[in-house]
């Protein structure tokens, strides 16, 4: 298992999406990354009494071998990088 | 793909599951699938409405319970606190049996092999149902496992903790113990990261290995992903936590809703065999329950025979007699002891009912209702039946009910009726004080394992949710009381309504702004089932033992209850009994009691001649205060206009004094003929003797069936399906089908279509309101009753009613007043006289004074008295306030107040200064609150010494001593309260409660009283009302204070508590009299009569001798309460 080295909260914009609504290719800190495999997706509840909704989770690995965890939520379809993975 | 939700919880889980049972098969259906499971925790108490609803959804029932569970190996246990889990489904009708014998043993463990009232029950965990290895083994059969979540589940749970071989272990013991064909190893997929979402295929990797087959489930809690919420808030509220606190119960997403068949194969779309299988299972299991046939405990016979203490040879059954041939027997026992004759009428309706009885396979349980009035009876329990049994013959013969059906033309179509189905309910209330011992027979006689208490589902209302969810969402209780105490008692859905349109809600300016998401959940959550508890007076009694039908838990107060409420018990063709309490039983037996011990003879109060003139006369008189069912200001006026001279006349008052007569204004037409003001009328002669008694109108619902009966032709049963018809809510094109039939059968027997009609119509306007006179019959029986006591033995007849208090329409203050009015003295109570109830004495007065009971000092608890009994007893009367003290350990607060209500006035010392020897007794002699004695501080000659000091004492005022008794006894044993106001009254010429039905609609009066209740809702203008409740000498009156006149004197309705009102009566109809103020006077308080400021220098001034008292002696910790008059 990788070392994770980033948990972050930044967004990302979404170029593609794919069949299994997850990020095809995606924008982050300016960088194009394309997912070359999808492995697996989840989903937790946030602080729904605060407003926040379910967050659907997708682990991603790019084609510059960086793997992502990438979050949507479910009330905003926004998503962020959750975290990193080197 | 079929796939079908075997593991599948509703809000019957309590606090995890927010699904509302009866949706959980039509959601089902909706979605496409032929069957569903139920699967709440520990639980069955959903299964009845769950299969009612999966029938008519048309989807298949399937049953199951998920236990809490002992763990197969303990060692590994991680938290004591939380068990493993275990899904049980049951296969068939035996696997059902085996799940209610299941939450039995879970619910009640070994203490439900033990009797009713056995000490085992207190030892029973309420909140931590588990069930034994033991128990499980004992009951495995007809039943298929699964083997729950990831979390709970033994095996998963060890999986997950990478114990496989443990895991193995575990499986291989529930493989052998339900053989492999019966364990299912439970596969979700719920979306969670790794390494969770992992898990199902380690799990079916370990099924693989055992040769076991896996079974795809989502565990659902809620119908829709939306739910989650609810579902999240539910589990946080149950674990008395707030949403911010992790708790390992909780989900981690909103995945655990009811999903579709679609979205499960897509989720196992890897596992396919897991789908597969559900339908498998679901095609196995094969649930039935029966809800055509009655389930009548058989009467034992041979107990009667056999019994010792059951001497009474007319009420054996004999050698080879029958349940049948007994019931005659002890039928015609009875019509012969009450009608002195078996023939004609009489003959001829016993022989009618007991055919029916017969028919209906309901004379054993006709015996068992004789057995328990005859044991109750034979030891002094006063017993009365109620409701529609009163319509039967039998009951009347067999000593169940006590209104003469043939005298009052009571049907028994009513009760039990041949042309439908339905399970007869007879209603017995009892002596509330013993009421006990009455459901204790019952368990002694049918055995523990028999008899259960109904259950009552309680579920979420407008405050209760308002109060646990905000305290889950993190409110302080502060707030969320604010909030909830605005509310009224409405559901909890009505929320939002109630914010909008209730005044007294709108008006009270709640900050809701941070609020939305708490009245959002508040309104999902209405009407799910918070706890079960126990129904007021039902008992089941079973034909096998109960366990095997129903599931039985144990309630608050130590009391088994089955899992199933009146109504699911009904579907079940169950027998229940209401066993219920009546406190004017109570009070009729003490009455009865004060009579015997005086007069040295018992009186025979169910031998009472129904024509006594002084009752009658009493009665109208309308001085009814006590009376059963008589007393209300409301049907004392109608006492008035009706005037009655006899027993009918009793029952019509008990029956027009309804919403329904009174709204239909049956009430003037049936006055004016009564007293022949207006001509009687009858559409059709045949009409007359159904309607002769009322004069015309139609009261009963008797009436209607004899109506139907004599016009139509209908027979009785016919005529009683027809009045159901009509009181139900109906729609026009059934209406007028019905109709056409009874124009068509009355045209058969010659009556004209347009009579037919007329009568048709006139049936259906009353039919509604009708009233079961039989259940009439049977009050007004016990309201003539204490009516007679009332008139014939005043003093003892109220003495009973003011030691069953609250009871009744007035409080105790009233009713010693009333008593008074009877020419009874009120005497305090005395420690060396007094009895826990109130007692009469005659010494003084040949009516007899009553001498208020212990029970009714302020403070008394059971211990206080008990030992101030038991203390007198052995060593005799107590010779001081000293003596007293050392005897009896009576906490000081409970002494302060025995003082000040005149309980040691024998000593002959004046209360301030019993009081200050109390606040001077040593810390040995005086008991604390808690009846605990402290160490020695002063010896009784220091005590001498203190009070020799002491400066000499002013007596009590009269004023200060209503004032006191009112605090302490709530009755004034002097003067009424409100007669020191009475010179001021007459001067404004102020008018009566009582007189003001005597006045006109419209007309002007003055009335005054002491402001018992005040409400301000705003109105929908905006403007305000004040509604105020009065209470003068003799009743209450009702003040409405509008806008305008609020403006003008809004302000003395909050300053003084007893006020004169000037104002317009309003008269609506003959209940609802009240006056609009146009200007109000405060008759200030009692400060007017200086009462206040002495009642307060009186005990002020004990105060400040007590703070002395301290200052020389350690305290002793005595609290000085306020004299307060309310």
């Amino acid at each position: 298992m990788a070392i994770m080295t980033k948990s972050i909260g930044e967004p990302i914009e979404i170029l593609r999406m794919g069949a299994d609504r997850c990020p095809d290719m995606f924008i982050w800190r300016g960088r194009r990354y394309s997912v070359v495999e999808t492995g697996g997706t989840w989903r937790l509840l946030g602080r729904w009494w605060e407003g926040d909704g379910e967050h659907r989770f997708v682990r991603v690995a790019t084609s510059t071998g960086k793997t992502f965890d990438l979050c949507r939520y479910d009330a905003t379809d926004d998503w962020h990088v959750y975290r990193v993975w080197d | 793909m079929s796939y079908v939700h075997l593991h599948a919880h509703s809000a019957f889980s309590f606090y995890d599951g927010a699904t509302r049972v009866e949706e959980l098969p039509r959601a089902a259906r909706d979605a496409g699938m032929s069957a569903i499971a139920l699967t709440d925790h520990n639980t069955l108490a959903g299964a009845v409405r769950f299969y009612q609803a999966a029938l008519e959804a048309g989807v298949k029932p399937i049953i199951g319970v998920e236990f809490t569970i002992e763990p197969v190996l303990p060692r590994l246990q991680e938290d004591a606190e939380r068990p493993p889990h275990l899904v049980l489904l049951g296969e068939n009708n035996e696997g059902y049996s085996n799940l209610c014998r299941l939450v039995t043993a879970a619910r009640l463990g070994e203490a439900r092999r033990e009797s009713a009232f056995s000490a085992a029950y207190e030892e029973v965990d309420r909140d931590r149902p588990l069930l034994t290895q033991e128990n499980l083994r004992q009951y495995s059969e007809h039943l298929i496992a699964l083997t729950a979540c990831r979390k709970r589940g033994e095996i998963p749970h060890l999986l997950e903790r990478g114990l496989l071989n443990e895991a193995l272990e575990v499986a291989k013991y529930y493989r052998d113990l339900f053989g492999p064909e019966r364990l299912f190893i439970e596969l979700h997929n719920h979306f969670l990261p790794r390494p969770q979402s992992r898990s199902r295929y380690r799990l079916a990797e370990l099924a693989a290995r055992l040769d076991l087959p896996c079974v795809a489930t989502n565990n659902a809690h809620y119908l829709h992903k939306s739910g989650y919420r609810l579902q999240d808030v539910l589990v946080c509220m149950g674990a008395r936590q707030m949403v911010d606190e992790p708790n390992p119960d909780r989900r981690p997403n909103a995945e655990f809703y009811l999903k579709s068949p679609r979205q499960m194969a897509e989720l196992f779309a890897d596992q396919p065999e897991a789908i597969a299988n559900t339908a498998r299972i679901a095609e196995r299991c094969e649930w039935e329950l029966d809800l055509e046939t009655f389930h009548f405990p058989a009467f034992d016979l041979e107990r009667l025979r056999t019994d010792e203490g059951h001497q009474h040879p007319a009420a054996t059954p004999g050698m080879g007699e029958s349940s049948r041939t007994f019931l005659r027997r002890l039928c015609e026992e009875g019509t012969l002891r009450l009608y002195g004759h078996l023939t004609g009428a009489v003959r001829e309706r016993l022989d009618h009912e007991l055919a029916i009885i017969e028919d209906k396979g309901l004379l054993d349980y006709f015996l068992i209702v004789w057995d328990i009035v005859r044991f109750a009876r034979s030891q002094g329990i006063f017993c009365t039946g109620r409701g529609s049994a009163g319509d039967s013959l039998v009951s009347y013969v067999l000593g169940i009910t006590h209104a003469d059906p043939l005298a009052h033309d009571l049907l028994f179509e009513r009760f039990l009726n041949p042309e439908r189905r339905n399970m007869p309910d007879i209603d017995v209330d009892f002596d509330t004080r013993r009421r006990d011992e009455v459901t204790k027979y019952i368990y002694d006689t049918y055995g523990a394992e028999r008899v259960a208490a109904v259950c009552t589902v309680n579920t979420f209302r407008a405050r209760s949710a308002i109060r646990e969810i905000g305290r889950a969402l993190g409110f302080s209780d502060e707030e969320i009381g604010r909030v909830a105490s605005v509310f009224p008692h409405i559901r909890a859905g009505d929320i939002s309504e109630a914010l909008e349109k209730y005044p007294e809600v709108r008006d009270a300016q709640l900050d809701l702004s941070n609020k939305r998401l708490l009245i959002e959940l508040a309104e999902e959550i209405s009407g799910l089932p918070r706890h079960l508890s126990v129904h007021v007076g039902g008992l089941l009694i079973g034909t096998r033992p109960l366990t095997e039908m129903v599931p039985l838990e144990l309630a608050n107060k130590g009391i088994v209850i089955g899992q199933f409420d009146k109504d699911d018990v009904e579907a079940l063709g169950l027998v229940k009994m209401d066993i219920l309490g009546l406190r004017i039983h109570s009070a009729i037996v003490d009455a009865l009691e004060h009579i015997e011990a005086h007069e040295g003879q018992p009186l025979d109060i169910e031998a009472l001649p129904l024509d006594d003139e002084p009752t009658y006369e009493l009665l109208r008189s309308t001085h009814t205060v006590g009376l059963f069912q008589l007393e209300s200001p409301g049907q004392r006026n109608l006492l008035g206009r009706v005037q009655p001279t006899n027993f009918e006349d009793i029952i019509a008052n008990i029956s027009l004094f309804r919403p329904g007569p009174v709204q239909a204004d049956m009430i003037t037409p049936y006055i004016m003929r009564r007293h022949g003001l207006q001509e009687v009328e009858y559409p059709h002669p045949d009409l007359e003797p159904a309607l002769g008694s009322t004069f015309g109108v139609v009261i009963y619902q008797e009436q209607v069936l004899r109506i139907a009966h004599a016009i139509a032709g209908f027979s009785l049963g016919e005529a009683d399906v027809l009045r159901r018809m009509m009181t139900h809510d109906i729609t026009p094109e059934d209406l007028e089908e019905i109709e056409e039939h009874f124009v068509l059968r009355s045209g058969e027997r010659g009556v004209r279509p347009a009579v037919a009609r007329e009568i048709f119509s006139m049936v259906r306007g009353f039919a509604a309101y009708g009233f079961n006179k039989a259940h009439a019959a049977c009050f007004g029986k016990v309201s003539y009753q204490t009516a007679w006591l009332k008139a014939h033995y005043p003093a003892e007849f109220m003495a009973g009613i003011l030691s069953s208090q609250p009871m009744g329409f007035y409080p105790p203050r009233t009713v010693a007043e009333d008593a008074k009015r009877f020419g009874c003295g009120i005497l305090p109570p005395c420690v060396n006289r007094s009895d826990d109830r109130c007692l009469v004495e005659y010494e003084r007065n040949p009516i007899g004074d009553i001498r208020l009971g212990l029970w009714m000092v302020r403070g008394m608890q059971e211990r206080s008295v008990d030992r101030i009994l038991s203390e007198r007893r052995r060593g005799g009367e107590f010779a001081s306030l000293e003596d007293f003290c050392v005897r009896t350990s009576v906490p000081g607060p409970v002494v302060e107040n025995l003082i000040l209500a005149r309980a040691f006035e024998f000593t002959g010392l004046p209360p301030q200064e019993l009081l200050w020897r109390l606040s001077a007794l040593p810390g040995d002699v005086v008991a604390d609150r808690h009846g605990c004695q402290q160490s020695p501080t002063l010896s009784y000659e220091d005590v001498d010494d203190l009070v020799g000091m002491l400066p000499s004492l002013d007596p009590m005022t009269e004023v200060a001593r209503v004032a006191t008794d009112l605090h302490v006894l709530g009755v004034s044993t002097t003067r009424n309260p409100f007669s020191f106001w009475h010179d001021r009254l007459q001067e404004l010429g102020v008018t009566p409660s009582v007189k003001l039905w005597e006045r006109e609609n419209g007309e002007r009066v003055r009335v005054a009283g002491i402001i018992v209740s005040r409400a301000r809702p705003p109105t929908r203008s905006g403007r305000t009302a004040i509604f105020i409740s009065l209470e003068d000498e003799l009743g209450l009156i009702d003040v409405a204070v509008f806008e305008d006149a609020c403006q003008k004197c809004g302000r003395v309705l909050y300053t003084s508590p007893v006020i004169c009102v000037e104002g317009k009566l309003t008269r609506m109809g003959a209940l609802d009299l009240s006056v609009t103020a146009q200007n109000v006077i405060g008759l200030g308080s009692w400060e007017d009569f200086r009462l206040a400021p002495q009642a307060d220098k009186t005990l002020g001034s004990a105060a400040r001798r007590n703070e002395h008292a301290k200052r020389q002696t350690p305290a002793r910790g005595g609290e000085r309460r306020q004299i307060a008059y309310y």
